[in-house]
């Protein structure tokens, strides 16, 4: 009998050495960004946005050479509904392009877009999460033109 | 070369020190009968948990009767010991209707009659692994072949005593962790080392056995470790592997109380592995895989306890009430974590599951003119399932399950047999299903993200006839079904090992499936054989559809990324029909020769996804497969030659882009300029060479006291042949592995 | 012959052997090294005009600007602590450090588009020359010996006119 019950004691801690909690102890909704809308971060009007994340509205982006446009970016999903990334510090938006005469400086809940130098240029911007891009935009064609131009027609 | 060398070199000092260490005792064991090997590895199983399936043992969890009417086959002993693969479908692949889909040396799973995944059950000792092996290609089956005293295999629906998920077949790896016999010795045990050239690898095997009276105990562990794998053309990155399986149990065995006797035994195993998936070769990146390779980090804890008891009269009753002959009941707790790790050790994906079942089985025997044996069983499952991380694209879910079912067999040998025997065996089972999902955010690809839940009853028949002594034919028939897998449902999002955007479809249908299978055994003279035939209709067969741009003609990259295709799970009707068959033959003057041979051939067809009457290939169907063997078996010495081969497979899908990714020759996809791109055709659409390799093995054996060693040396792949699998995702970049030298040296005691 | 435990345990140990002697060649550990330098970002201070411009993971803050014949004194620093990805703060002078004391390192530094600017300097820093107006870009990589320690992003620079 005592051979019995310390058996089914040991039974029991077998069972009892694996049962714990969940490996993932928590479960975090999905948050899928379809989109991205770049507003003004003075008058908030948008600025440029994606759709289906195929085509950008707002497309070609015309600047001036020298000029700095600091943009909200915004995250929304397939219902239009914000994504919220000021708050997830684990999240930023980066861009790349392919000149050197246009660049994307990220700044906390805003980023910076820089007209270098005149020419034209493709710009793509990344949700990036940690090491690795959750959302690649398409490529939005930016012209730049010269300084002289732009004050012409100011 | 040098590894060939290296290896001859061990294998003849082993062989120099057992002949030159113990001449004296090897002279004194010559005048003893041989030691049967098969047996050093195989359990004796307590028999009323057994089916008889002519020479063939099968140990089911549920089931009745002395005949299987389902085409099955056994690994064991030196056969086992001449296959052993780094996974349990790698050290099969080659049985009769069974091959393995490769994606890397580790995460390889079986495939039984060209089904694979989800439709392949396999089980350790009789109950589900707990794991996430079926959920994607990439995943392993958690149990180390080394492990392995035995594994079964059983072709073609099995849902009747295995459940849903087993519309392919069952995989039952057969290890006795809780003790089902009493164990006359103190201790015994089994050591075991190999070493293999692919890789550098090393695997070590521990088993220690005893008992005192009715308390019996086991303990076994196993540890490997393997560098990246060498094939012909070059070193395959990313196919490296390290981990450990270990458990033990204790059981009370043959306690005689209340008429009959007892046994109640606990288990727990532990597991952890840590694997490469490669995705690159050469310096090429298959498109969509990570460049920096993948690694997959798992660990799996299992617990589990077992009880029984078994009349002390096994007769089959007279009367027509049934009598109960053994009642058991078996539950199981596990702990599966997987991460899914890029370079830099960054963790893209990171799953995690709790799972629970429990079964219960009545035995009876009645009479109902003729003699009955029956079982009556009822089994449930609870199972959480969740993911998360930044590839994440399948849905945290809890799936609870729960089946009943009724089994007979009916001995009609004075009836229709003329005194042979003549079974029929008939079951019926309900099962009911139900997926409750954790997360219900709906995407743009994925809506109506709800509860689903799935009722079917299935059921089978089989006849087996003893038409004369030796020969046995017979005809199955079972319909069976299968739930939709969670990530079918509600996936939507990139799958970092399958370089795949999937999509799930949560409007899918359960599948349902009716298999016919014609089978003879033949067991006289110096010859045996099995042949079947089978075919199965499934309706509703859930599969993975390639978008296609409607405009463009390209596939649909990924909305977020732009970079993986995008698959969305579907279903249509499927065909599936073909044959395998095994021949052995003692050669006649030539003792302990014996050549053998195994064909396996599946060809499947599916609704075309356009619709209408046309009718398509299945992706990922296995080509016609042989493997013959010669190989002569001595009292102390074995050795065989065999020749495994597989012809080309050109049944595949038609493409469906017509712009984009349209070739399927690796050197032509690589000149395409563009955006990126990729121009090459995922592998399911493009077909693959003939291959032949050839294998040799030869082993020795001697006993010193009552201690056995065994030591094998296998060449695999001896011509270094360059070989590509068929179900591999990456066989247009990756090659399989080359010549493989592995020296097995086992003592037990 | 009596047996004994050492000759089954030493045939198991040959076999288990066998792992290491298989093909090809063994890796070696390169030999032990003095300790690796942790890099997280770069500094770069305009000694002329005092602008700081610095890289955070891999973009930067602040781009030199130079007209075309004009000269820009630019002084490299470097710094060891990482930064979170929405922390785009300059980091305070005091965690910077200079290659000074590091004379087994070395600064290619690399333009993008030569046609545009010309550098000229060691591993404290350098010149910066205008050529022609336009944009391009430069790369800074630190090496040791002839193994690249830590690269920087490539940094946006302006040639005015």
């Amino acid at each position: 009998m005592p051979r019995r019950s310390s058996f089914l004691a040991l039974a029991g801690a077998a069972l009892l050495l694996v049962a714990c909690e969940h490996p993932i102890a928590v479960v975090t909704p999905h948050a899928e960004i379809a989109d991205l809308v770049f507003s003004d971060s003075a008058s908030r009007a948008v600025v440029m946005r994606t759709t289906d994340n195929r085509t950008w509205s707002g497309a070609p982006f015309v600047m001036c050479a020298d000029d700095v446009r600091t943009l909200v970016p915004q995250a929304i999903d397939f219902r239009g509904q914000s994504v919220d990334l000021v708050s997830r510090r684990d999240l930023e938006i980066r861009g790349e392009s392919t000149q050197p005469n246009v660049v994307w400086e990220p700044l906390r809940g805003r980023g910076r877009l820089l007209a270098l130098a005149p020419g034209t240029t493709r710009v793509r911007f990344l949700v990036w999460h940690l090491t690795h891009a959750d959302l690649v935009s398409p490529w939005l064609e930016v012209t730049v033109l010269p300084a002289a131009n732009c004050a012409a027609s100011r | 070369m040098t590894a060939l060398r290296a290896a001859l070199k061990v294998t003849l000092v082993l062989l120099t020190v057992a002949g030159g260490s113990f001449p004296a005792t090897v002279r004194a064991q010559q005048t003893q009968p041989p030691v049967d090997t098969t047996k050093s590895r195989a359990p004796r199983v307590d028999t009323a948990r057994t089916q008889q399936l002519g020479t063939v043992r099968i140990t089911a969890v549920q089931g009745s009767g002395t005949t299987l009417a389902r085409p099955a086959s056994v690994l064991e002993g030196r056969a086992l010991d001449r296959r052993l693969a780094p996974s349990i479908a790698g050290t099969i692949a080659g049985e009769p209707g069974v091959t393995s889909r490769s994606n890397g040396p580790m995460a390889s799973q079986p495939v039984i009659r060209g089904l694979t995944g989800d439709r392949v059950l396999v089980l350790e000792d009789g109950q589900r692994t707990g794991d996430i092996a079926t959920t994607a290609p990439d995943h392993a089956v958690t149990i180390d072949p080394m492990t392995a005293r035995r594994v079964e295999i059983i072709r073609g629906p099995a849902g009747l005593l295995f459940g849903s998920n087993s519309l392919g077949g069952v995989v039952n790896v057969v290890r006795e962790d809780v003790p089902a016999e009493r164990i006359a010795k103190r201790l015994g045990g089994v050591l075991s080392g190999q070493g293999e050239s692919v890789n550098n690898g090393g695997v070590a095997h521990a088993q220690l056995r005893g008992g005192v009276g009715a308390l019996a105990w086991r303990m076994s562990g196993t540890w490997r470790t393997a560098g990246d794998s060498r094939a012909p053309q070059g070193v395959l990155p990313f196919s490296d592997v390290r981990g450990h399986d270990v458990g033990a149990g204790v059981a009370l065995v043959d306690v005689t109380a209340a008429g009959g006797q007892w046994r109640l035994g606990a288990a727990a195993r532990d597991v952890i592995s840590t694997y490469g998936v490669p995705g690159s070769f050469g310096g090429i990146v298959l498109p969509g895989a990570h460049e920096g390779g993948v690694y997959v980090d798992l660990s799996r804890r299992s617990a589990r306890v077992d009880g029984s008891w078994r009349s002390n009269n096994a007769e089959v009753s007279n009367s027509a009430w049934p009598q109960l002959t053994q009642a058991s009941v078996s539950t199981q707790f596990v702990r599966f974590e997987q991460s899914e790790l890029e370079r830099g050790g960054f963790v893209g994906t990171r799953f995690g599951q709790l799972m629970a079942n429990g079964d219960a089985l009545v035995q009876y025997t009645r009479r109902a003119g003729v003699p009955v044996r029956g079982s009556v069983g009822t089994w449930a499952q609870w199972r959480d399932f969740r993911a998360e991380g930044s590839f994440t694209g399948t849905r945290p879910g809890v799936m609870r399950s729960v089946a009943g079912f009724v089994m007979e067999e009916w001995s009609l040998d004075s009836v229709l047999g003329g005194g042979r025997p003549v079974r029929l065996q008939w079951g019926a089972r309900l099962d009911a299903a139900r997926i409750v999902p954790l997360d219900s955010t709906e995407t743009a690809l994925v809506r109506d993200v709800r509860t689903r839940a799935f009722t079917a009853p299935t059921g089978s028949v089989g006849l087996t006839v003893e038409l004369r002594p030796g020969v046995t034919v017979g005809a199955s028939a079972a319909r069976a079904f299968r739930p939709p897998a969670i990530e079918e449902l509600f996936s939507a999002g990139p799958h970092l090992g399958t370089y795949a955007y999937e999509v799930g479809n949560p409007q899918l249908r359960a599948e349902r499936g009716t298999g016919v299978d014609l089978f003879a055994r033949l067991a006289r003279g110096r010859v045996r054989a099995d042949v079947a035939l089978f075919t199965m209709q499934m309706a509703d067969f859930i599969y993975q559809r390639p978008l296609v741009d409607s405009i463009t003609g390209e596939p649909v990259r990924d909305p977020r990324l732009r970079r993986y295709n995008v698959y969305q799970a579907d279903q249509a009707d499927a065909r599936l029909h073909g044959a395998e068959g095994r021949v052995e033959w003692r050669v006649p003057r030539a003792r302990g020769l014996i050549v053998d041979g195994t064909v396996s051939w599946v060809q499947g067809i599916q609704r075309a996804a356009t619709g209408g009457t046309d009718w398509v290939a299945l992706p990922a169907m296995p080509p016609l497969r042989t493997r013959t063997q010669a190989r002569w078996e001595g009292r102390q010495w074995s050795g065989s030659i065999g020749l495994e081969a597989a012809a080309g497979q050109s049944r595949v899908p038609p493409a469906p882009f017509t712009r984009g990714a349209t070739t399927c020759a690796l050197e032509a996809s690589q000149a395409v300029r563009g955006d990126g791109a990729p121009a090459l055709l995922p592998a399911e659409f493009c077909a693959t060479p003939s291959w032949a390799l050839m294998n040799l093995s030869v082993g020795r054996q001697w006993v010193t006291g009552t201690r056995l060693h065994d030591v094998t040396m296998t060449v695999d792949n001896a011509l270094n042949a360059d070989w590509r699998d068929h179900l591999w995702r990456a066989k247009q970049v990756a090659p399989q592995p080359g010549r493989n030298v592995r020296v097995l040296y086992r003592w037990s005691w | 012959m009596r047996f004994t435990w050492i000759q089954p345990a030493r045939t198991a140990l040959l076999a288990l052997a066998l792992a290491a002697c298989g093909g090809g060649g063994d890796v070696t550990a390169p030999p032990a090294d003095a300790p690796r330098l942790e890099i997280a970002s770069v500094v770069i201070e305009d000694t002329g005009t005092g602008d700081i411009m610095f890289s955070h993971d891999n973009h930067w803050h602040g781009f030199p600007v130079v007209a075309v014949g004009g000269r820009r004194s630019l002084r490299v620093h470097f710094v060891k602590q990482g930064r979170a990805p929405d922390d785009h703060d300059m980091p305070p002078r005091n965690e910077w450090f200079s290659l000074a004391n590091h004379a087994d390192h070395s600064l290619p530094v690399v333009i993008e588009d030569p046609s545009r600017a010309q550098w000229e300097g060691d591993r404290l820093g350098g010149t910066l020359t205008g050529r022609a107006a336009g944009a391009s870009r430069i790369s800074f990589r630190l090496f040791r010996g002839t193994t690249t320690v830590w690269e920087a992003p490539p940094l946006n620079f302006t040639v005015r006119p």
